[in-house]
Formats: structure tokens, C-alpha cells, sequence
């Protein structure tokens, strides 16, 4: 066919031009200089003549590239994909999320939806993968979840993309054969894979881990000395523990029911080995920070016999006694010491204290939920709306269910307040303003730290509040809840073995109608299934 | 599969690209949130959605999108199409906040309207073509037959002198050298060469392609020189490079082919200030591809009839010419249907450049040919340590490549779908390698 194309389009050869083709590299050569130049050749006519011809051939007669590899195939998933609409969810997080939500809400449900995965031991559909790698470059809290619900795909991509290297080392994600290569191949291994080793470690962290750990002391990468230095704290009877320990004995001790501090004078080399930092990053004196950093990381079921009560009320010298507390609300919250954190966040509420106030979140995260409930049952029942507001902001989620129940009814109950607030003076109503901004917040953040069960709650609970005489922004906050919380509803029951979701789940206003709920829907919708 | 038997939700990107403009796409997004929607349901596959939007004003707005169109009614004033409200209904809808209801549920508003669409269709299916056919028509004609003459000759005495003077000054030139001939040609009438010649300037600066492009026009000129000796249907494809303009109606009037068209790709793209989509189609029984070209100015929402990786039953009417691929829709006579793997798939690389030969036998000019190619694997650029970027390529079980379009973003989600395995690709094919716009794996459709 090519054949007979040539023949009718291509114009016959003019009397100038040679007989037969001028190859095209000649041609090329000819166009290139230009035929003015070239005395006694073809004319401008012939030459494009011919090189039409032979762009035609050059095209038809396209022929593949050899010498390809393949690559390896990827590893078979020993996990099933998750549902398709579950599939869907995520499509729809990663492509519409960012036009559709605030960026910090999106990942944190993209990271939900993870969670979710993993929980349900299901993997993602590999094509958004890529997007979720990516994703992991920027927020490092998601790479564990990425890795897992990425499956052997995620690792195998990994592997054709140094950006997403993190997720290469998928094929030991077992702490133990992290131990092994560790121990191995110290020497060859490279810095970003030593850290994300070591890293590993602590998933499964085991007391004779210590040896690798104090070698990865000396490591050339600060991201493994300071991984390192923290899994050791983590190890009660490691010998890092052991100096901590003596330093903290060296600064603080009780004498006559007073504590006296004596902060060091110097940053040795031995405090920078076992991950201290040398300069306070936002600035203020360097002993104090010393101070702060080595309480912080003194393991505190060795520090006093005192109850931490009795220890956080303790007389001691106001030059120090901030760098104290800080550094015992960080010891707290990094070691996940419940009565530690309760006593610490009593003194901060007495007042009595000059308290660690941007550490409470962190404190609030470690108390024991029934301790949580206490005080946040406490709070609302006896404390102005703006005390328990920010109090509930400071919880961080999951909430368990009662906390949960307290705070919607609290969002419920609260209305009266700012609501009606007597127009008396700039003060009130900047303070009921406050109050509103706060309220909103506490919106967003309840909309992720309640039990998705408790959506069609959230749904009632803007539904009354859309009727009543409520300021406008307090209702918006609460239907910015109920969506969310319908959508974590949704996310989850899309990761349920049962596939029904639809039918359980009307809209808040079909819940309403009565005939709604007599519709064949709930009949109609199960026969779709039986051909599966 | 259990999971197939429920309608494919569409994503919200797909949603959005139907919105008018920016605002309304906000506007609609605003609305994509359980909220002020009540009374909501959706019912058949594809499904009409139907809601009812309580708005600023206190009065609801019935809404109902059928998806299968997709087409929209809202009784809002507003005159945009889709309105906010239905953008808002459909992201609902890609949400999962849409429950499906049996037929009975669907309101009686939405029913007419859907009775009314479909006897709407049926009365344009049976309308015939009128063309007028007078005097000043072939007048007309006749002007412009003149014109596009002068101009052919121009633009050959031009090529000429390209190659008279040499190609390597060419390669210096601005913009401005190919501009201006681009302009003549507009004035000549010839609007298809005009912009074949506009787009020389992208490859001035590569003497191998500006010879080919120059060498491919000038097969043009001679063509059109002697279009009286050439076969109908290739002197036909001569004139719709020249620019010879086609109408709708001569299109539609024309047989048309009936097959099961699946829709195998889309692209969008800016071409001259205009949006333009081509979506591009492969014919089940008959083989055929066919290539659907829409337009919309800046602003306005390019259509969304056809939707990648669906199927329907219809006639399509081709745009005369040997090997034309461009076609329109005539009529459709089934709904859209989502399918596991295109049908019709070359099966080895080698077979798919065979069926390109022989499209670019049948025209010289094809720039953009329809591959749909099975039983490939995704090859990632080697690893570079320096120096320029290595392509992909695309790799059958013979050992056969094929590089993928290097300015086309790397396809790493078509990587991490085909994950080494074999997969059914379709891209545009052209001189600078394979531009991937969808692929099967494992049943499902992966955008690249």
C-alpha cells in the first residue's frame, strides 16, 4: 500500500533530477547548505520531491527498538485490594482533595484512610501509588502507613525512583531482619538506609538492641544518632539511661523539701553523643536549655521517690524552675508517663506554676482516658465555655467514646452562651467573638478526633442547630462537622466486609422522613449482589 | 466481581472539567456537601441523579443530571450549563453521598424530563439534512477555489526558496519567518496549511524533522496540483489539508458506520486559544478508530459526552478522505457501558506498527495515529547518572519497544499499575515516540 501511494502522490521525477532516489542523508546535506550553493545539482523542487518519498517511507517503515529490559516483575501481594469504592474514596482524595478541603484535613484524612487499610490488612489499587509516594516525600508521619498500604508494589516502585526511596526498604519491614542487616552490613549500607534500619528497630525494639544503637551513637548521619538516642531512652536499663540519669542527679536534687538546681556550665562532647542539642532553637539562656534538654531526656520512673505530685510541687529557684518544668512535660510526653502528665498539667491549672502551656496537647495525649474523661467532665460542668474549649482542642484523637459524648453534648448545650450574649460592652462581645473563632476550631478538630460511628449525632446536632437562632458561624462550624464526620462514616464503612453500606446509610434528612426509610431501597439494592 | 455490578462513579476531576468556568466550578464545589442537599436518589446505570438544593433563596431548586448524556436540568435561573447546582448534585454523587433508589423512587419532574430528552433525540435523529445549493453559493466557491490556487503556488515558490537558500539559515530564523507565510496563508483561505506552516517554527532548530515537514507540504502542493487525477477520497484528504471546510451536515448526511464504539482515549489540549478534546474511539466489529474533535472557547466547558473506558452502540459518520480518522457521533443506541479491556488491541508491537503503515499509506500526513497495542509491559527510563534524560518505553514479550513520548509527563502511575506485567496501552503515536492516555490492567482503566 505504501507502494501505491508513492506512486500516485509523489510528482514524477523533473528532468533535473538524477534518476533513482538521492538517499536522504544526502538530500538532508544538500537542504541543509541550500541548493543555490550546490552548482550543477538538483533543483529546490527535486530535492523536496525526493525527501517526500522518503519521509512517507521513513514513517511507514517505522521499526521497533530492541535491546529493552524489562524490569523485574513485581512481587505477588499477599493482601487483597481494597473495595472499589473504598478505591474510589481514595481517587477522590488525592485528585479532588486539594481543590475540596484544606490541605491539612485532606492528609489528615488520606491518612485515615491508610490507617484504615492497614487495620483491614487491604492494600491500594498500585496506580496511586505514585501520588501517595510523593505525598510521603513531604509528610513523613505517612510513610509507615504509605509503606503498608502500598504493599510489595509500593516497595518494587520505590526502586525505579530515588525521590521515594523511603519505601524501598519495604521487603524487611520486620524489625528483625532490620537487626539482622544492621548487624551484617554496617559498613556498606548507606546513610538514608541505615536511618530508616534503624528506625525500624524501634517497631520491635528488644533490650540487646542496645549494642547497634550505642554504635549508631557515633554514626555519621544526624538522622541516625538522633533515632538512635531516642530508641535508647526507650530501653529502661540501657546504659544511655544510665548517664542521663547521673546528669539529671548532677542538676536537681531535694534537700530539706526544697528542690535545688544546679544546671550544667558546659555542653560536653558525652551530652552531644547521646543526642542533647547544644542551642535552644528559639533562643533564651544556654544553661537553662541544658537543663530542659537533660531533663527531658532522664527516664522519670528513676528520678525521684517522691509521687510526681509531690515532686512538680516542690519549692525551687524561679531562675530555673520553667526549664524544669518543660523539660519534665517533654520527659512525660515522650515516655508516655500518664501520672506524670496528670500531676504537671495540675500545676499548670493551679496557676501556681509558671506552666509548660504549649506542651499541655502533648501532656493531654499521654494521660489515661478514663483521667482525660475526669477532667474534661470536669471542665464543662464547671468551668466557662473558653477553660473546656480549649481544653477539648487539646485532646488529641481518637477521643475515646465517653469524651466523645461529653463533647457533643457540650457542643449542644453551649449554644445558649454565645448565642445571646448581652451586647453590654467591646469586651463581651469580643470575647463572645473569641469564643466563636474557638468554637470553630474545635469544630474542625472534633470532626477528627470522634468515632466515625458518631456521625448521624454530628448530623442531628447541625440539623437543629441550621433551625435555631444561633449565629451563623457556630452553625457552619457544626455542618462542617457533620460533613466531615458523614465522610470518615462513609470512609469506613467502605473497609467493612459487608458491602451494604448504602442501604444503612441514608442522608441525614431521608433518616428524618419516615417514608424514606419504607422505600424499596433497603429490598431493591442486595439483589445487585447475589450475582457476585 | 461483586464490585462490578454497582454504576461507575465518576471522579470529581471529571465533574469539575464539565464546569463553564472557574466560578461555577467553586460555586459547585461549595455545594458538593451533604448539607443543602434533600430528597436526593439516583437510579439506573448510567444513572439519572436527581436532589433538590435549598440555595441562598429560600425556595428549593430541583436538580436532576443524567449521567449517560451527561445532560443537566435545574429550575435555578441561571443560565450557565451545567449550573453550580448540577456540579454540585455530581460531586455528591463522586462522593458517595447519593444512595441508589429503585425506578418507582425517581420524582415525576425528573421522569418527564428524562421522556422529554429522549423524545427530543428521536425528532433530531429523523430530521434531514438541508443544504442550500444556490447561485451565490457556487459563487462563493469559486472565489475561494482562486484564492487557495494563488496560494499553493506562493506557498511553493516559499519551500523552494527554504531549500534554495538552505535549511541551517532557516534554523535561525524567529518565529516571525514562519508567521508571516502562516499569514498569507490565512488570507488564501488555506487555513490548514496556515497552520502547518505556524508550526514549522517548532522544529526549525532539527533540520532532519523541518525537511520531512517541508517535504510533507510540498507533497501537499503537488498533490493539490493534480487532485483531479487522484482517486475521490484522496483528492478528498489533499483538501482537508489544504483547509477545505466540511460541514456538519455533509458529515452526518454521509453513511454512517454502526459498531460498538469504545472510547479508548482523551486529550485535551489549548490549540490556538481554543480548548480542544480529542477523544479518540475503536470500533468492535468493524476495527475502525475514529477520532472525535470538539472545541470550546476559553471559559466554556468542553463536553463530556464521551467518557474514557466506556462502550455504547452507535452510528458514527466519518469526514471524507482516505484514511480520515475524524468522525462525529450520529447517533447512539445504547447507554454507556464501562468495559474490562479494549477490544480490538494489536497484539504484538510489530502488528501495530504494520496497522500504522498502513494508516500513513492510506495518508502521508497522519501526525497523530490511534495505537492500541496488548501484551506490553511499561519500561522505566534507566536510572540516570548524568547526562540527557533516557525515554520510556513500552516492551512486548518479542523483545519489541517502542519509546514513549519524552515531553509527555512520565507515566508513573501506568508503571505502577503494570508493575512488570502485560497491559493493554493505548496513546497517540507520532514522530516523537508514544503518548500514552490509558491503559488496562488487571480490568481496570489506569490514567496515565
Amino acid at each position: 500500500m505504501t507502494g501505491s501511494t508513492r506512486q500516485t502522490l509523489a510528482a514524477p521525477p523533473t528532468s533535473t533530477a538524477a534518476p533513482g532516489l538521492m538517499p536522504w542523508p544526502q538530500l538532508l546535506a544538500t537542504a541543509l547548505v541550500g541548493t543555490d550553493r550546490r552548482a550543477g545539482g538538483d533543483s529546490p523542487a527535486a530535492v523536496l520531491d525526493q525527501a517526500a518519498v522518503w519521509s512517507v517511507a521513513r514513517r511507514a517503515g517505522r521499526v521497533p527498538v530492541r535491546g529493552i529490559d524489562p524490569p523485574p516483575a513485581a512481587p505477588t501481594e499477599t493482601h487483597q485490594l481494597v473495595s472499589r469504592q473504598a478505591a474510589g474514596r481514595l481517587a477522590y482524595l488525592l485528585e479532588a482533595g486539594p481543590t475540596l478541603f484544606e490541605p491539612g484535613l485532606r492528609n489528615a484524612l488520606l491518612g485515615e484512610w491508610l490507617t484504615l487499610a492497614a487495620t483491614h490488612r487491604r492494600i491500594a489499587p498500585p496506580e496511586y501509588l505514585p501520588d501517595l509516594l510523593e505525598l510521603g516525600r513531604q509528610d513523613r508521619g505517612l510513610r509507615p502507613l504509605i509503606a503498608k498500604a502500598g504493599g510489595e508494589r509500593a516497595a518494587w516502585l520505590a526502586r525505579h525512583n530515588p525521590d521515594w526511596a523511603y519505601a524501598g526498604f519495604g521487603p524487611y519491614r520486620d524489625p528483625a531482619e532490620a537487626r539482622t542487616r544492621l548487624g551484617r552490613d554496617w559498613d556498606e549500607l548507606p546513610g538514608a538506609e541505615r536511618a530508616d534500619l534503624i528506625s525500624l528497630l524501634g517497631e520491635g525494639l528488644r533490650s540487646d538492641d542496645e549494642e547497634i544503637l550505642e554504635r549508631a551513637l557515633d554514626d555519621r548521619r544526624a538522622e541516625v544518632r538522633a533515632t538512635a538516642a531516642k530508641l535508647l531512652t526507650r530501653i529502661p536499663t540501657s546504659d544511655l539511661n544510665r548517664r542521663m540519669l547521673a546528669r539529671f542527679r548532677n542538676c536537681l536534687r531535694v534537700d530539706d523539701g526544697r528542690l535545688v538546681v544546679t544546671p550544667p556550665t558546659a555542653f560536653d562532647a558525652g551530652m552531644r553523643r547521646d543526642g542533647l542539642t547544644a542551642s535552644p532553637p528559639h533562643g533564651g539562656g544556654l544553661r537553662g536549655w541544658w537543663l530542659e534538654e537533660i531533663v527531658a531526656h532522664t527516664p522519670l520512673a528513676a528520678v525521684t521517690e517522691l509521687s510526681p505530685a509531690e515532686f512538680v510541687a516542690l519549692p525551687a529557684p524561679p531562675e530555673w524552675r520553667d526549664s524544669v518544668q518543660r523539660g519534665l512535660a517533654r520527659a512525660a510526653a515522650s515516655q508516655r508517663d500518664g501520672a506524670w502528665a496528670a500531676a504537671l498539667l495540675d500545676a499548670q491549672q493551679s496557676g501556681e506554676r509558671a506552666g509548660p502551656d504549649d506542651l499541655a496537647t502533648s501532656l493531654y495525649a499521654v494521660l489515661d482516658p478514663t483521667e482525660l474523661v475526669r477532667r474534661a467532665a470536669r471542665a464543662i460542668a464547671e468551668e466557662p465555655a473558653n477553660a473546656w474549649v480549649s481544653l477539648l482542642q487539646r485532646c488529641p484523637g481518637p477521643w475515646p467514646d465517653e469524651l466523645a459524648r461529653l463533647a457533643l453534648a457540650a457542643l449542644e448545650r453551649l449554644p445558649g452562651a454565645p448565642g445571646r450574649t448581652a451586647r453590654t460592652g467591646a469586651e463581651e462581645v469580643r470575647a463572645a467573638r473569641q469564643l466563636l473563632r474557638d468554637l470553630d476550631r474545635l469544630c474542625d478538630h472534633t470532626a477528627l478526633a470522634l468515632p466515625p460511628a458518631l456521625a448521624a449525632e454530628t448530623a442531628g446536632l447541625a440539623q437543629r442547630a441550621a433551625s435555631s437562632d444561633l449565629p451563623e458561624l457556630y452553625v457552619d462550624s457544626l455542618d462542617r462537622l457533620a460533613t466531615i464526620m458523614e465522610f470518615r462514616q462513609r470512609m469506613s464503612l467502605e473497609f467493612s466486609t459487608s458491602q451494604e453500606f448504602s442501604t444503612s446509610l441514608e442522608s441525614p434528612t431521608a433518616q428524618e422522613s419516615p417514608t424514606a426509610q419504607e422505600s424499596p431501597t433497603a429490598q431493591e439494592f442486595p439483589t445487585s449482589m447475589e450475582f457476585s | 466481581m461483586r464490585q462490578e455490578t454497582a454504576p461507575a462513579r465518576w471522579s470529581a476531576d471529571q465533574v469539575l472539567a464539565l464546569a463553564p468556568d472557574p466560578a461555577a466550578a467553586r460555586a459547585g464545589q461549595a455545594l458538593g456537601t451533604p448539607r443543602p442537599w434533600r430528597d436526593t436518589g439516583q437510579s439506573g446505570d448510567p444513572p439519572l441523579i436527581w436532589g433538590s438544593c435549598r440555595g441562598t433563596s429560600r425556595v428549593p431548586y430541583d436538580v436532576c443530571v443524567d449521567v449517560g448524556g451527561p445532560a443537566y436540568r435545574c429550575s435555578c435561573p441561571s443560565y450557565k450549563n451545567p449550573c453550580k447546582h448540577a456540579l454540585g448534585l455530581l460531586l455528591l454523587w463522586t462522593a458517595g453521598h447519593v444512595a441508589e433508589q429503585a425506578e418507582p423512587a425517581v420524582p415525576e419532574w425528573a421522569r418527564q424530563w428524562r421522556q422529554e430528552r429522549e423524545a427530543r433525540r428521536e425528532r433530531a435523529a429523523g430530521r434531514a439534512a438541508r443544504r442550500s445549493d444556490s447561485e451565490a453559493a457556487a459563487r462563493t466557491r469559486q472565489r475561494r477555489a482562486a484564492r487557495v490556487e494563488a496560494g499553493i503556488d506562493e506557498l511553493d515558490r516559499w519551500l523552494n526558496d527554504q531549500v534554495h537558500q538552505g535549511l541551517a539559515g532557516a534554523a535561525r530564523a524567529g518565529y516571525q519567518h514562519w508567521d508571516a507565510m502562516a499569514a498569507r496563508l490565512v488570507d488564501a483561505q488555506a487555513p490548514g496549511l496556515a497552520s502547518s506552516v505556524r508550526r514549522l517554527a517548532g522544529v526549525a532548530s532539527a533540520p532532519d524533522r523541518l525537511l520531512t515537514e517541508l517535504s510533507l507540504l510540498r507533497l501537499v502542493v503537488t498533490g493539490y496540483r493534480r487532485r483531479d487525477s487522484l482517486p475521490d477520497d484522496l483528492a478528498a484528504t489533499v483538501r482537508s489539508r489544504v483547509g477545505f471546510p466540511t460541514s456538519t451536515e455533509d458529515v452526518l448526511a454521509g453513511a454512517p458506520v454502526t459498531d460498538e464504539w469504545s472510547v479508548v482515549g482523551i486529550r485535551d489540549e489549548m490549540e490556538e486559544r481554543f480548548n480542544l478534546r480529542r477523544a479518540w474511539l475503536h470500533g468492535t466489529a468493524t476495527g475502525r478508530d475514529a477520532l472525535i474533535l470538539t472545541f470550546a472557547p476559553p471559559g466554556t466547558a468542553l463536553p463530556g459526552d464521551l467518557v474514557l473506558g466506556t462502550q455504547f452502540e452507535g452510528d458514527v459518520c466519518f469526514y471524507p478522505g482516505r484514511g480520515n480518522l475524524r468522525a462525529l457521533v450520529k447517533c447512539r443506541h445504547s447507554p454507556p457501558k464501562t468495559f474490562p479491556d479494549p477490544p480490538g488491541a494489536a497484539p504484538t508491537i510489530q502488528e501495530a506498527l504494520h496497522r500504522y503503515a498502513e494508516a500513513v499509506a492510506a495518508d502521508p500526513w497522519l501526525e497523530r495515529w490511534p495505537m492500541l497495542v496488548t501484551g506490553v509491559t511499561v519500561v522505566p527510563a534507566p536510572l540516570a547518572e548524568s547526562g540527557e534524560a533516557q525515554p520510556w518505553h513500552i516492551l512486548d514479550s518479542a523483545g519489541d519497544a517502542l519509546p514513549l513520548n519524552r515531553w509527555a509527563p512520565a507515566p508513573w502511575r501506568l508503571l505502577a499499575a503494570a508493575g512488570g506485567g502485560p497491559v493493554t496501552l493505548f496513546g497517540e503515536w507520532g514522530t516523537e515516540g508514544l503518548r500514552p492516555l490509558a491503559m488496562w490492567a488487571d480490568g481496570r482503566l489506569v490514567r496515565p
